[in-house]
């Protein structure tokens, strides 16, 4: 049993999340310049006020920091954990005062959700929204995208004790580089390059496919950050489906695609190692996992006959399959649409890829290719086992970069964040039954959250149960995270409080 | 733990990145190639 944490362990933990509130309150800066080229003045009111309780608390928090501070693992884990419900209530507070929500929960589901990149809101009037608000809500988005604490690494604690531990308890355990800096700084220029290159790309199609200049401008901004960063807010209510253009989709579909791979395979590519794409154990378990489902799904969906030509099959099926499989969540039907007409066994398909998800180390969500590509060997290399003569010797090895063993403790670990999250959804999906949702429709809403995908079958709006919202931000936070800081922030609660009996 | 990429290469090469976002492309298309056999195989099997 852990000891009973100290005055300075709270310290440090409060310190780290300070700093991180500190980022957050630079990032406001963005929706207020895009407020102040509107003229959205009280827009403007509303982000300096958010700025303002960033920055003082932060800096407030920030200065607990002990002097002869020695963080450790407990330290990052909990401190990554309680950033992020910090910077959500943070991040809530332009929701709530731009009068779009009914309550502060509501604001807050709307920040963990973009936080997540899982994409659910609960926002009302979505198409009368500023463009300082919609701007904040794709800028929490591709910030929760990259990693709130890689944000915090890159620019305010930089390469100081405790990073390392800070930038595992967010579930991106690979580095790039050995030091974790300059592996934040990378994922933020791998970053920077699509930037660039995809709101040219997605300005450019707005503007062939007849939107004005300007609208073309901010719509390309938003959808890049949100397909880049696999969120899936759109500005308009009616998601993806606004643009009505195969073109605007096909360009969607290559930025979160994109964005669903590992950096790490980014910067491999980017830098030379193109025959990477084709050997990375990730690419090969998304190829083959997301053929199969597809497959699942396309079956489903021609059997029940709701999209009886090739183009629609592709701009449908295909199109929310691979939304689905990146954790993107952007859409193109209505959400009662896929309980209406889709069929049990497209749904069915749909569940598993939200599920399975993208790649490690990237902006997606879900169980991810890494570990089903891990698990797979792992399994394949038993059943050689059994099947060869006793002392016959193979390598059990994963190429990720480069081949690497691939032990018994890493099977362990892609088995154990692989129960946590089939375990965290059934729970979901428990909780949506609950309140009086049918199966189907909970198991679809929860496999979306648990994943961090954001398509939604219809079950998520401002009128569910209070529970419910409660249990699907406690479901995005700890899916995003892979459980580990969770679970380390638990038994930091724990070993409080059962001491103080 | 070891980093996980080769943490040889520098972001700085314009055309390595050109050629790298245009392999990137290559693999999405891929999958939408598959897409869309699939997307044929089915409609066949069900007309």
């Amino acid at each position: 049993m852990r000891n009973k944490p100290k005055a300075e362990d709270y310290r440090i933990i409060a310190s780290y999340a300070g700093r991180v509130a500190i980022g957050l309150g630079f990032a406001c800066a963005v929706p207020l310049l895009a407020a102040v080229v509107e003229g959205e003045w009280a827009v403007c009111v509303d982000f300096v006020i958010c700025a303002t309780a960033c920055f003082l608390s932060g800096a407030a928090l920030a200065m607990l920091m002990p002097d002869d501070a020695r963080p450790g693992w407990l330290h990052g884990m909990v401190a990554t954990a309680v950033a992020w419900l910090f910077v959500m209530a943070l991040a809530a507070i332009p929701y709530r005062l731009s009068g779009h929500y009914g309550s502060y929960l509501d604001c807050m589901f709307d920040a963990m959700s973009g936080f997540t990149t899982t994409g659910l809101t609960l926002v009302g009037d979505l198409d009368h929204l500023s463009a300082g608000l919609n701007t904040w809500r794709h800028v929490i988005t591709f910030i929760g995208g990259q990693g709130v604490v890689v944000l915090a690494l890159s620019f305010l604690i930089g390469g100081s004790a405790g990073s390392y531990e800070l930038y595992v308890g967010e579930a991106k355990d690979e580095r790039l580089f050995p030091s974790v800096m300059h592996t934040a700084k990378t994922i933020w220029k791998i970053s920077a390059v699509y930037f660039a290159v995809g709101i040219a790309a997605l300005w450019a199609t707005g503007v062939a496919i007849g939107l004005p200049i300007k609208a073309a401008f901010y719509h390309g901004a938003w959808i890049y950050m949100a397909a880049w960063s696999t969120g899936g807010f759109a500005p308009m209510s009616q998601n993806f489906l606004y643009y009505h253009s195969a073109a605007y989709d096909a360009v969607g579909v290559a930025f979160f695609v994109a964005g669903s791979l590992n950096f790490a395979l980014h910067h491999a590519v980017l830098t030379g190692n193109r025959r990477e794409m084709l050997k990375n154990v990730e690419t090969i378990s998304f190829f083959v996992t997301f053929t199969g489902l597809f497959s699942v799904i396309a079956a489903g969906l021609t059997r029940a006959g709701v999209y009886p030509d090739f183009v629609a099959l592709m701009r449908k099926g295909f199109y929310h399959a691979i939304s689905a499989h990146t954790t993107t969540g952007f859409m193109t039907v209505a959400a009662r649409q896929f309980a209406l007409e889709w069929g049990d066994l497209a749904l069915c398909g749909m569940i598993l890829a939200m599920m399975i998800g993208g790649s490690a180390c990237s902006t997606a969500g879900g169980v991810k290719g890494l570990r089903v590509g891990g698990i797979w060997l792992a399994a394949r290399h038993e059943t050689r086992r059994l099947l060869l003569p006793a002392g016959a010797l193979f390598p059990r090895k994963l190429h990720m970069v480069e081949d690497r063993f691939l032990g018994d403790e890493q099977v362990k670990g892609f088995a154990l964040v692989t129960v946590l999250y089939v375990g965290m959804w059934a729970m979901a999906t428990l909780a949506g039954v609950a309140v009086g949702y049918p199966i189907l429709d909970a198991a679809f809403e929860a496999a979306s959250v648990s994943g961090n995908v954001g398509l939604s079958i219809g079950v998520t709006s401002s009128a569910m149960p209070n529970f419910l919202k409660i249990a699907y931000i406690l479901v995005m936070w700890a899916g995003r995270l892979e459980f580990m800081a969770v679970l380390a922030l638990g038994g930091f609660v724990v070993s409080a409080v059962r001491r103080r009996r | 733990m070891r980093p996980l990429g080769d943490g040889r290469g520098r972001l700085d090469g314009f055309g390595e990145i050109v050629l790298g976002i245009a392999t990137e492309l290559a693999y999405i298309a891929a999958l939408l190639m598959v897409g869309a056999f699939v997307c044929v195989a089915f409609l066949v099997i069900h007309a």
